[in-house]
């Protein structure tokens, strides 16, 4: 997975006001239906106006439709914000990264073993610095496994992020539109 | 039912019509490409169910011009036959006058 954050906010953005031109344009369209409907009265205008009006219902729906689309983009940009501003991982590596820390730390906490087993009376200069080693490696220890707990915490909240960006979609239904037969409204 | 067209106004809706039609699909053109740059931008498991719901929209959007089209087409085509018949029914009454029919 790879989210590149300030892309998709610049590009929302813009979708936003395109969104907010296109609404205002359809709105200007029906409107002067609207009006062109007091410069033409007849039977065929009536059936063409009354058609005009299921049309604009379709559309308002259709606008809707782009919006659901619209809020599912800026949900997906404000969570993964949330998380950094460029995110890059292979995912189906998750399960081997975590397996690799941990036996990492597997390793580092055998030598601190190593250490606590280590008769260390006979030489008594050598241990204060063999001392500092250990606590050196129990730092590290204690540093990876903050990193393991982070990246664990970060691949939490990307698998909660599309399982609700999932549901979002699953609850979207898009409207099939078809051409109207325009012959009966030609007189 | 009255049985008329206001020529005039009818005329200046149409050319409203088709420029307001214009501005409809350029703002459509520039949400579609904003659309195709922002999906560039990311890979996520849900990206292509939402580049399917992007494709139904874009196929949603060619109907809906072609609804816009006929719109305009319906009355251009109604503008014009009312034209043409009021023509004839001017030759008519022109031919009755000189004739004397």
């Amino acid at each position: 997975m790879q989210v590149q954050v300030n892309h998709l906010k610049t590009y929302l953005d813009r979708i936003s006001k395109s969104l907010d031109n296109y609404e205002s344009d359809c709105q200007n369209f029906y409107n002067e239906l609207n009006n062109a409907s007091s410069y033409w009265e007849d039977e065929h205008a009536k059936k063409f106006f009354d058609s005009v009006l299921q049309e604009k219902i379709k559309i308002d729906t259709m606008q809707n439709e782009i919006l659901s689309i619209k809020d599912v983009y800026k949900y997906m940009v404000e969570s993964y914000e949330k998380i950094g501003n460029k995110l890059e991982f292979n995912l189906d590596l998750k399960e081997d990264t975590l397996y690799r820390i941990d036996t990492y730390i597997v390793k580092l906490e055998n030598i601190i073993s190593s250490y606590n087993s280590l008769n260390l009376s006979f030489c008594s200069k050598e241990k204060q610095t063999i001392e500092n080693h250990k606590q050196k490696l129990i730092r590290e220890v204690e540093y990876v496994q903050k990193v393991k707990e982070n990246l664990k915490k970060t691949f939490g909240q990307i698998e909660e992020i599309e399982k609700n960006i999932q549901y979002k979609l699953s609850k979207l239904n898009l409207e099939i539109i078809k051409e109207t037969d325009i012959s009966g409204f030609i007189g | 039912m009255i049985n008329m067209i206001d020529e005039i106004q009818l005329e200046d809706s149409i050319k409203k019509l088709a420029m307001y039609k214009n501005n409809i699909d350029l703002s459509f053109d520039e949400i579609k490409s904003d659309i195709e740059k922002l999906n560039s931008s990311f890979e996520t498991e849900n990206k292509n169910a939402l580049l399917e719901f992007v494709d139904v929209l874009v196929q949603k959007k060619r109907i809906v011009t072609k609804m816009h089209n006929d719109n305009i087409y319906v009355l251009e085509k109604n503008l014009d036959n009312y034209r043409r018949t009021a023509k004839e029914v001017s030759h008519t009454f022109n031919n009755i006058e000189t004739k004397g029919l």
